[in-house]
């Protein structure tokens, strides 16, 4: 390991207090940045595109009628002298009985609006009402628990408010299920630990009075729809305990957020997104790097033109923050910024990463010291993209596009205080979809947003959740069909479903008009909802055995191999070993002056195909082939370089010997003959990257039809198949087993085809864009043509 | 829903890859993904083939359904069950159940170190054992046996709660929780971890108030477990009713087929429920067996006369427990009593000697009986020398360290004597160098720093310690 470390010695020392870098940029505020940015030589060409936003005066509303005074009495104190017209709305709603959703920009007050609703519950059934509140990540509900507690506490009341999650010890969950008024927890432990042993949480849903559902954008594809079930699980045990709650659901602006939480909870749900809260002027630059290689369009390092930039936008006077796209970015950034914090006038404790993986304590202490200020500047992946509260800071930078135009949002949200000026700056990397941006950075701002897609009914997840379901309660059949209850009664494919689980599985028996959980496995351990689960690697110090972080295990493998630079906050530990079965690695401080970045491959093979059409079916025409079949996928890590800080100097690689990581699924296949190839010109080359953005297109329009994410189906175009030796498309389910995506593309292929045929056909770009098939960097410049022979040509 | 119901069945087959109708499937392949094998064996409820006709002519077997099941009707509803009374001079293995009245109630306070079992008595508790579904949690298990056993002017009364399917689970939890609830106490065997809990759950979710709360509860799994520590190669019920109560079973049916049985009885197949229900009879009058050899150890004298079982270790072991019972209840002077009484009988190789020792020396030294912790010392001393002079590979056990840091203590401490603390932490060390990744090193580590600090005061002193409170 080396010790010396080039160019660590720089600013060891620090800045004295009152230094004259700090007093000189203390005043600097948001208006100077951003006239140093436009008129400064450094930056003024690197910023083709400014967009600026009026300030819009809040719209304050007195508080509702009928609000209990105590409630009243505490948001005075906290300086509320009423509410934003979206929050008095969303109360009144609730307080009427209805199922709400709000759907408003981040740090529009969106807490406030399932807070107060909750408390004035409280105080009208004495303290009898339970609140079952979901979020989408551990830290989330336990940052709201915390704010829930200290307002029960400012009204002098003693209501309990607990996290319930993987951390919480088994004494605290027995006394947490008698005892807790609000339990906050997150999907995964509804699914596997809640629902099955509900008799155990029977105080809860005896009294149960409201859901609260955190975050409604983040669930959506496959794990949107396991939850849809899980919620319609909830509902049915809340009823068996003579309980009907309401919902309260919060989310990011979302096209048509209406019908999503209708389709979520299986109701009628009223929205409120009309934002009432203030916000200053904001400024929206896109910077675009310098091209480093013409050629190749090859542009600088989007890391190091962060790091640059920090020299404008970072200072003692105001609150900055990064966003990178991957963990080690997080890390690198941190350190540069930390290593120039004397140039920036701060002191390098000013400046702090923050991302999932760290541990719960660290995470909780810098977003206080965001909130109040001592925290100048913070680099964060996406973990701080959740409404975590961070309090408003000033200016934001997006170190290359968060890849929708909802996440964005999310993180421009981030800036902005009460009638103060803004600024985010997204900043380009060399990758085609980020450089078609800095040429219509229209597409940033465009309204609408995307659609969530969501199938609560899909076949596959509603019969491994109607397992769970039934193992919880038995359903009732009622003459001639459909079991006698809203939530699942609803669905037409149930009876089919549970009478096949009863003659044909024997996993249920059907007696006396009513289907019993009969079989001695707990489903719902079988049963994943996809997402994100937190299931996690531990990171140790081996010299104290201390945790010093957490990865989840899919990053695992190229994050804390043997031999990999771990960082926290600029700190460097070297992995010695990874105990893979066991999740542990353990690790040791080192002074590092490189870090390293791992490689990974996918592989895919056929395991089996099950069935084929042929096309054309009869006449002429091109010939072309579908099929679906079994899949196996391979994810390998296989190497890691060593990346020197600052220079990027390549030091050198290693080998990761790690088990791959593996996944049988389903897959839908698309081939073409070799004659059809040979008419299309598909040999490669600009060609061959057409042939991927028919896959891209495909995969694009899919989810509209199957009702799932993009990122649920994995893609693989080769222009010469090893296997068929022609053009092959595979589109595979990305969840362990398949829920059905590729049987449902097999069977829909046509109607696909052709939408994917009219997207392209009625786009209006020249050769190519991300709404299409991909920019042309991507695709080539006969990308767009090309793809759209292709589509046009394919008939049954 | 498009076609017919089979084809919406096939279309579902497909869909959750439960392909029955190809058996090709079906046969192991090699190299097969654990979550597909896994898949494939949560495809169907159960992998046994259900039907086991024929075969033995146990008595066990019956071809229809379990003799003598009657069913009574309480508030309009149905359950089913079985009452057998047996006299209370039957013999359950070498003990005869009412020899569970001559016992010593105190022991089980003692044993268990529960203070609110003192005074337990057994003529008014109820002996619980319950037949599941399933090993887990969770509210589709079902409870489907329920064997609760009582003494009663008649004898021993027991009576089996039956469910004859799951829509008369309301009417037996209700009857079962009416006969808990007149009881004083309940008796188990892992009960408080298990059969309570299931019961519970399954009374919250059909609205019968559990009838727990108020109950003194004996589970006698863990100070069986105490007394034979893994010597009899489990814990299980089964084990240990052979081990003290000399009771062997024949033909029993496992109690992990039960739940097979009863799904196969719900399908019209009940030739196992009579296994069930004796296996839970067997259960049951366990519980009472166990109850009155447990009950007998205290005392020098048991009322089953000369046929008691020891438990692995001996009386020593017995009498240690007895002696760590005294402790965790408070009564140091007679868990002293009791501790110098077990550690004459326990011999210098036997296994619970050095935790025994280390245990005895804190009490002292908490008594400030400093001359009977001398002698505990002494005897710690000699385990560890005995241990360096002989076999080198085997490893010190973490209670033979601790009971030389514990000597250490006293000396240093409590008695101001610095050569034999240097003499104890030397010892120590000497053993743990000898133990290869074995000891933890935070042990070490005190080890290593105390000796510096002997040392040290050492070379202030001459050797000698000044005298003065600590």
């Amino acid at each position: 390991m080396t010790q010396e470390g080039a160019g660590r010695e720089i600013e060891l020392g620090g800045v004295p207090e009152g230094g004259g870098v700090r007093r000189v940029l203390g005043g600097r505020r948001v208006e100077e940045i951003v006239r140093l940015l436009k008129e400064g030589e450094a930056w003024r060409d690197r910023i083709p595109h400014w967009v600026e936003v009026p300030a819009r005066e809040g719209h304050i509303v007195p508080f509702p009628e009928g609000l209990r005074p105590e409630i009243v009495r505490v948001l005075e104190e906290r300086g509320f002298d009423g509410l934003y017209a979206h929050q008095a709305e969303a109360v009144r709603l609730a307080l009427d009985g209805r199922d709400v959703c709000v759907a408003t920009p981040t740090a529009s007050g969106k807490t406030l609006c399932y807070t107060i609703p909750i408390l004035q519950s409280l105080f009208e059934s004495g303290g009898a009402a339970k609140a079952l509140c979901l979020f989408p990540t551990k830290a989330l509900s336990q940052d709201q628990t915390v704010g829930f507690t200290s307002m029960i506490e400012a009204m002098g009341e003693s209501w309990n408010c607990c996290t319930y999650d993987g951390d919480t010890p088994p004494a605290v969950r027995r006394s947490l299920r008698a005892r807790g008024h609000l339990i906050l927890t997150n999907p995964w432990m509804l699914h596997q630990g809640i629902l099955p042993n509900h008799a155990k949480w029977s105080d809860l849903f005896r009294d149960l009075r409201w859901i609260v559902v955190d975050e409604l954008h983040t669930l959506s594809g496959v794990f949107g729809s396991s939850v849809a079930n899980v919620l319609r699980r909830l509902l049915r045990v809340a009823r068996h305990y003579g309980a009907s709650p309401r919902f309260l659901a919060s989310s990011a602006t979302l096209r048509e957020a209406g019908e999503h939480a209708a389709r979520l909870f299986g109701r009628e749900v009223a929205v409120v997104d009309r934002d009432g809260s203030p916000s200053g002027k904001r400024y929206f630059a896109v910077y675009d790097p310098p091209l480093v290689d013409p050629g190749r369009g090859l542009r600088a390092n989007a890391l190091e033109e962060a790091r640059r930039l920090a020299a404008a936008v970072c200072g003692p006077g105001h609150q900055t923050i990064f966003f990178c796209r991957r963990r080690t970015a997080v890390e690198v950034l941190t350190r540069y910024l930390k290593e120039s914090a004397a140039r920036l006038g701060l002191r390098e404790s000013e400046i702090r990463g923050y991302r999932g993986g760290y541990l719960p304590a660290m995470r909780r202490e810098i977003e206080r010291d965001l909130k109040e200020g001592r925290t100048k500047v913070v680099v964060a992946t996406h973990a701080l993209e959740l409404g975590i509260d961070i309090g408003a800071l000033d200016v934001a930078v997006l170190v290359g596009y968060p890849g929708s135009q909802a996440s964005f949002r999310q993180r421009a949200g981030r800036v902005g205080r009460r009638g103060e000026p803004s600024l985010v700056v997204q900043i380009a990397r060399s990758d085609p979809l980020d450089q078609y941006l800095v040429r219509h950075p229209e597409l940033l701002f465009r309204s609408g947003g995307e659609r969530l897609a969501l199938d609560p009914d899909n076949l596959v997840i509603l019969s491994e959740q109607l397992k769970c379901a039934a193992f919880e309660l038995p359903f009732r059949e009622v003459e001639g069909g459909l079991p006698d209850e809203p939530e699942f009664g609803a669905v037409e494919a149930v009876p089919g479903i549970l009478e096949y689980f009863a003659e044909e599985s024997g996993f249920l028996r059907r007696r006396g008009g009513r289907f019993f959980w009969m079989a001695d496995a707990y489903p719902a351990q079988d049963v994943t909802l996809k997402g994100n689960e937190p299931d996690n690697v531990v990171i140790l110090d081996r010299e104290s055995g201390k945790a010093i972080g957490e990865i989840d295990r899919e990053g695992s493998i190229t994050t804390v191999h043997e031999g990999a630079i771990y960082q926290v906050e600029g700190e460097t530990w070297k992995i010695e070993r990874f105990d893979y079965e066991n999740r542990r690695a353990y690790a040791r401080r080192v002074d590092s002056d490189y870090f390293t970045d791992a490689h990974t491959e996918t592989e895919l093979r056929v395991l089996r195909l099950e069935e084929e059409r042929r096309h054309p079916r009869s006449g002429e025409g091109l010939k072309w082939d579908v099929r679906v079949g079994e899949v196996h996928v391979t994810t390998l890590a296989t190497l890691y370089k060593k990346i020197r800080f600052y220079t990027r100097e390549n030091l050198g690689a290693g080998d990761i010997r790690l088990p791959p990581e593996e996944m049988d699924s389903e897959c839908f296949l698309l081939g073409l003959s070799e004659e059809t190839a040979a008419e299309l010109g598909l040999r490669g080359g600009d060609r061959g990257a057409a042939w991927r953005a028919v896959g891209a297109i495909l995969r694009r329009v899919a989810p509209l039809h199957l009702r799932c994410q993009p990122s649920d189906l994995g893609l693989s175009a080769r222009i010469r198949d090893p296997h068929f030796e022609r053009p092959m498309l595979y589109l595979w389910d990305r969840v362990m087993g398949g829920v059905g995506l590729a049987r449902l593309l097999f069977e829909e292929h046509m109607v696909l085809l052709s939408a994917a045929r009219e997207v392209v056909a009625n786009c209006r770009c020249g050769s190519g864009c991300p709404a299409c098939v991909g920019p042309s960097e991507e695709v080539g410049p006969e990308g767009k043509a090309c793809a759209l022979e292709v589509l046009s040509r394919l008939r049954a | 829903m498009n076609g017919s119901k089979e084809e919406f069945r096939e279309r579902l087959r497909r869909l959750r890859r439960e392909t029955e109708s190809a058996p090709a499937r079906r046969a192991p392949r090699s190299g097969m993904p654990e979550w597909l094998r896994r898949r494939l064996a949560t495809g169907k409820a159960r992998d046994s083939d259900p039907i086991r006709e024929g075969g033995g002519d146990s008595p066990l077997r019956t071809r229809g359904l379990p003799l003598n099941l009657r069913t009574a009707v309480r508030g309009g509803e149905t359950h089913a069950f079985r009452l057998q009374v047996f006299s209370p001079e039957h013999r359950h293995g070498l003990r005869r159940l009412r020899s569970v009245f001559e016992v010593d109630p105190e022991v089980f306070a003692l044993l268990s170190g529960d203070p609110s079992l003192r005074g337990l008595e057994l003529r008014s508790a109820v002996f619980l054992d319950t037949e599941t579904t399933g090993l887990e949690s969770g509210a589709g298990v079902f409870v489907f046996l329920v064997g609760l056993g009582r003494f009663t002017g008649r004898g021993f009364e027991l009576w089996q709660g039956f469910l004859r399917g799951p829509e008369e689970e309301p009417a037996l939890l209700r009857e079962a929780a009416r006969r808990i609830a007149r009881a004083r106490a309940v008796v188990s065997f892992f009960g408080k971890s298990f059969d309570r809990h299931r019961l519970e759950d399954k009374m919250r979710i059909h609205g019968v108030e559990p009838p727990f709360g108020g109950l003194r509860h004996l589970d006698l799994y863990h100070p069986m477990r105490r007394l034979h520590r893994g010597r009899l190669g489990d814990a299980r019920l089964a084990t240990v009713e052979r081990a003290f109560c000399g009771f062997e079973r024949d033909s029993d049916l496992p109690g992990s087929e039960a739940p097979g049985a009863w799904m196969d009885f719900l399908d019209g197949r009940p030739h196992l429920l009579e296994g069930v229900f004796a296996h839970n009879r067997d259960d049951v009058l366990s519980l009472v067996a166990l109850s009155s050899w447990l009950g007998s150890i205290a005392s020098t004298e048991d009322p089953e006369g000369g046929e008691r079982r020891e438990p692995p270790g001996g009386e020593g072991v017995r009498r240690l427990e007895i002696a760590r019972g005294y402790a965790g209840l408070g009564d140091l002077e007679a868990a002293r009593r009791s501790y110098r009484g077990a550690l004459e009988i326990l011999g210098e190789d036997a296994p619970d000697l050095p935790a025994a020792l280390l245990e005895y020396l804190g009490l002292c030294r908490k008594a400030r009986a400093f001359g009977e912790a001398e002698g505990a010392a002494g005897r710690i001393r000699t385990a560890a020398e005995a241990l360096l002079d002989g076999n080198p590979s085997s490893p010190p056990g973490q209670a033979l360290l601790r009971g030389l840091r514990q000597a250490a203590l006293l000396f240093e401490r409590d008695q101001r004597r610095l050569e034999p603390a240097l003499a104890c932490t030397r010892l120590a060390l000497r053993l743990l160098a000898r133990a290869v990744g074995g000891a933890p090193p935070s042990l070490s580590l005190d080890f290593e720093k105390r000796l510096r600090r002997l040392e040290a005061r050492r070379a202030r002193s001459g050797g000698r310690v000044p005298e003065g409170p600590r």
